[in-house]
């Protein structure tokens, strides 16, 4: 009896403590081991923070060669200050993981095909895809390449030894708390994890490409009707090389072949990044400036999350002087300036992913079809650990195109085909040294020189001097294509549809010091007509672009405040193009009630995305009915299509052409463009009363966009929503429910750098910091604060929160 | 009188142990302290139970006021409990029912021991 009672007690106190002690799992809500979670000791209470994160004193650390001071200013951005680039680059590593570990190494999961390892089967399709992608082996290749070159592998191996030097020293309690909910551990840092992480980016941002879909309307429409609907680029096209430039190169040849393209159906294609995805970058020369000294602002458009995607800090050594926005993960300033130079990015719209049909000789798929002989197939076996389940095994395929993405059990495809990717992101690459050396370039040559070791993504890097140049160049490796090359799926068996070789580096388009005094670029359409190489993408920007070359072009004593003005422009080019014309031409008969009182507002709106405009939902709920109604062929099909753009449907509506496609298929009746107007009005008016009967706020635009930033764990308690902040995806200011200027930076050169900046977050990564969100507001309401830039050899003297000294520690 | 010495003892020495070992460790000290002390199996498992969830309690409210309240709100929110008080007396009891059933086990530790004593003297006696 009594051993029973002590078994029984023993028992339930042994299953009490495991369970409490374990992650679970109740009706699919993942609950962290709440035992330990909820610890005085170990739990979350060890994240808070009050005000003692960064409190001032001096310390030594492993792997330093001399000592390093780090001041943090008053919004905890650091001030590193060491006597060598090495010892610079470690501490930015150290610092950069003491705020941002886990951030950083779950982006690393996420590309690695790895987060099934922290989350369970949840995951699985999304880490078979990134595996299938080769983003791994795009890094391994990377890596290689990167060894070639001592210099920058030192760099890397210095951050990566400050990372580690992080970590080594944290205890469980120690972790950041999303490691707690998740209940798994930090592992040591690894330098392929920074290049892989640039080649996730990269993939993000170079994966537009709608080869497949381009190919099942090929099929659908036909010729003709594929080159009405999806022409180049838009009429009034602004290219971001200015209209005039010369390109006084000779271009090397390209052979058009005579074959046709593979006709072969795709059902199901990958998930596409947010077209949303783009930016913003200008810059204005000093004969345009008030005070003669050239302005560059900068704003990546992305997802935007919590713990921010930036994170802003300062580098000093000898021979190094920069500050800006880092990407936590990889060394050196992505986007910023120094004391001699200023530079910023938009993602540079290019088709430079393409698909290659696979033959495969038999079942075996080891050999495949390549001109009059059989390849190889390499293979590549990817072992996915998934938590709490047995390990998923897949084999990915690769050629000399490279993986075979699309294949087999993947995608259910018959027979013997399959589908390659072919991808620069692949390729050996130097990212990385080609920012170190913008990180300490001088002037225009060396940013020149710096960029022609950057592969990818494909980004227009504009830039200025202190001695008063400006300059843009749309910089990547481009494979020199013929018309159409790589626009459909490929022929992977025909040799002739094989990339011919890359644009030459100095063949890029550039401008530097044009006669209208001013740059930008907003992923629209890159260069103008007598560009001598072909140049596609499936989806360019027209409306941001316009308005930021308006702007510019209309003020000639341009000030900074000018800029940060022109970041945070509301006006909708998309809407002041359409709009009037959906007025003329909508038929008024009948209309009254809310749809009148409606037309009344529209009436009056002056096509400004504000936080409190009734306008902009109108707006922007009719064009999307009326987008909707416009491309109901290419709804519900069971092939994979893309839509035309918007400004092409604009286009289409005003010429009154491609009328075939104006019939609302679901109605007997055949409907013109006027009839879609009308249809697409009375829809608005109906969605407008439903959204105000489901909703208790009022009908503007912030309560109808509800902008949010989320917590990537998508935790509503480390979320904000309902963000006070105008814009939409067509604006400037391009703010779009969760979406927008990932990071705003303005700087103005001269004797003395002056820079501002803000993003929507905060230096620390840590939920429980009063540094996670404290920049959302100002960000919110347009404001900046002033990047404080220690002039070289000082250190910050302004706005000191906290002085920390770092010295190698003794053996 | 020694109900309140027990939870007095459990929970110092609980403070001690989850200074150096895991948060569970407090079944075991409640264990062992229910194994040294004699006592009724209700004793030995309120005690702890009481011991731990008041330690819990405690701690967890100092660090919940010396940060305003900052993070323990949000987590209250994270886990759906939306109050931090009850998320801190919940959290203390879920540690405190495992002390007490750690008690439980310590106790009838003890009784099993005496037990077989006893069974040993009716063993030579017979």
């Amino acid at each position: 009896m009594r051993i029973i009672k002590f078994i029984l007690s023993l028992a339930i106190t042994c299953a009490l403590v495991y369970t409490l002690n374990t992650k679970q799992n109740i009706g699919g809500t993942p609950i962290p081991p709440l035992g330990k979670f909820l610890s005085p000791t170990e739990g979350f209470w060890q994240n808070i923070e009050a005000d003692s994160l960064v409190a001032s004193g001096d310390f030594s650390l492993p792997g330093l060669s001399a000592p390093v001071s780090v001041i943090y200013d008053t919004d905890m951005i650091p001030h590193i200050t060491a006597r060598s680039t090495e010892d610079a680059m470690y501490m930015q590593g150290y610092i950069t993981a003491k705020h941002r570990l886990w951030h950083m190494e779950l982006q690393i999961l996420s590309a690695a095909g790895r987060l099934s390892e922290v989350v369970g089967p949840i995951a699985l399709e999304s880490d078979r895809l990134n595996r299938r992608k080769g983003l791994m082996f795009g890094a391994e290749n990377g890596l290689f390449e990167l060894e070639k070159h001592p210099g920058a592998m030192k760099i890397l191996e210095s951050y990566t030894a400050g990372i580690n030097a992080w970590i080594a020293q944290l205890d469980p309690e120690d972790y950041p708390i999303e490691y707690k909910i998740l209940d798994y551990a930090p592992e040591e840092w690894t330098p392929i994890n920074s290049i892989l992480l640039l080649k996730y980016m990269s993939n993000n941002l170079s994966n537009y490409e709608t080869d497949l879909e381009q190919t099942n309307l090929l099929k659908m429409i036909g010729r003709s009707d594929l080159d009405l609907l999806f022409p180049l680029k838009p009429m009034d096209v602004d290219p971001i090389i200015p209209e005039g430039t010369a390109f006084d190169f000779e271009p090397e040849p390209v052979d058009t072949p005579s074959t046709r393209f593979p006709l072969t159906e795709t059902n199901n294609t990958q998930p596409k990044p947010d077209p949303a995805n783009g930016s913003n970058n200008f810059v204005v020369g000093g004969s345009k400036t008030m005070s003669g000294n050239p302005i560059l602002a900068n704003e990546p458009d992305l997802g935007l999350n919590l713990p921010s995607l930036w994170f802003v800090l300062q580098l000093q050594s000898p021979d190094m002087n920069v500050m800006g926005a880092s990407l936590p993960g990889a060394p050196g300033i992505i986007i910023g300036f120094n004391d001699s130079i200023a530079w910023g990015v938009t993602n540079a719209r290019r088709d430079v992913r393409d698909w290659y049909e696979v033959s495969f000789r038999n079942d075996n798929r080891e050999e495949y079809r390549y001109g009059d002989q059989w390849l190889k197939v390499q293979r590549r076996i990817e072992v996915i650990k998934v938590r709490g389940e047995e390990d998923v095994i897949d084999t990915v395929l690769y050629t000399h195109h490279g993986p075979v993405t699309y294949e087999g059990d993947f995608d259910q495809r018959a027979g013997l085909k399959g589908f390659a990717t072919r991808w620069p992101g692949h390729d050996p690459s130097i990212e990385m040294l080609a920012f170190h050396q913008l990180n300490k370039a001088k002037n225009v040559e060396g940013i020149l020189d710096a960029l022609s070791n950057f592969t990818g993504p494909a980004q227009n890097f504009v830039f200025a001097s202190a001695q008063g140049d400006i300059g843009l160049q749309v910089t990547g490796k481009f494979p020199k294509k013929w018309q159409d090359q790589g626009r459909f799926l490929m022929d992977g068996s025909n040799p002739e549809h094989d990339w011919q070789g890359y644009i030459p580096y100095a063949h890029n388009a550039k401008a530097i010091n044009p006669e209208q005094g001013f740059l930008s670029s907003a992923n629209q359409y890159p260069v103008p007509d007598n560009y001598p190489y072909y140049t596609y993408d499936p989806i360019y920007e027209h409306y941001r672009n316009r308005r930021i070359n308006q702007v510019l072009d209309s003020l000639n004593r341009f000030t900074q405040l000018d800029a940060k003005n022109l970041q945070n422009d509301n006006l909708n080019l998309m809407a002041s193009d359409l709009l009037p014309f959906l007025l003329d031409s909508l038929d008024r008969s009948g209309i009254a009630g809310e749809g009148l009182e409606i037309l009344t507002v529209l009436e009056s709106w002056d096509y400004v995305h504000g936080p409190d405009s009734e306008g902009a939902v109108y707006f922007d709920l009719w064009q999307k009915r009326l987008y909707a109604l416009l491309w109901d062929e290419f709804t519900d099909l069971d092939v994979a299509v893309k839509r035309p753009t918007a400004w092409r449907s604009i286009e289409l509506l005003k010429l009154d052409t491609a009328k075939h496609y104006f019939d609302v298929m679901a109605t007997s009746k055949v409907e013109t463009a006027n009839d879609l107007i009308r249809l697409s009005f009375d829809e608005m008016v109906d969605q407008a009363a439903e959204w105000k009967e489901a909703n208790d706020r009022t009908l503007v635009w912030k309560n109808y966009n509800n902008h949010k930033v989320t917590h990537l764990l998508k935790a509503a308690a480390f979320s904000h929503e309902y963000v006070e902040i105008g814009g939409t995806y067509s604006t400037v200011n391009a703010a779009n429910h969760g979406h927008g200027p990932s990071w705003r930076m303005v700087v103005e050169l001269g004797p003395q750098v002056k820079a501002w900046g803000i993003y929507p977050g905060g230096q620390s990564g840590n939920p429980g910091s009063r540094w996670y969100d404290n920049m959302l507001n100002r960000w919110a309401s347009a404001e900046y604060i002033p990047l404080e830039f220690a002039p070289k050899g000082q250190q910050l003297s302004n706005d000191v929160m906290a002085t920390q000294s770092f010295g190698p520690q003794e053996n | 009188m020694l109900f309140l010495l027990r939870i007095l003892l459990i929970g110092t020495l609980s403070l001690l142990s989850i200074q150096y070992l895991p948060w569970y460790s407090v079944a075991g000290v409640a264990a062992i302290v229910s194994f040294g002390f004699s006592n009724k199996g209700s004793h030995a498992f309120f005690s702890s139970l009481l011991a731990v969830w008041l330690l819990w309690i405690v701690m967890n409210y100092m660090l919940y006021v010396q940060d305003g309240g900052y993070l323990g709100d949000k987590v209250a929110q994270l886990l759906m409990i939306n109050n931090p008080y009850a998320l801190i007396v919940v959290s203390g009891f879920l540690a405190g029912l495992c002390a007490g059933f750690g008690g439980l086990t310590g106790q009838a530790l003890r009784q099993l021991f005496r037990g077989s004593k006893r069974n040993r003297q009716g063993y030579y006696q017979g």
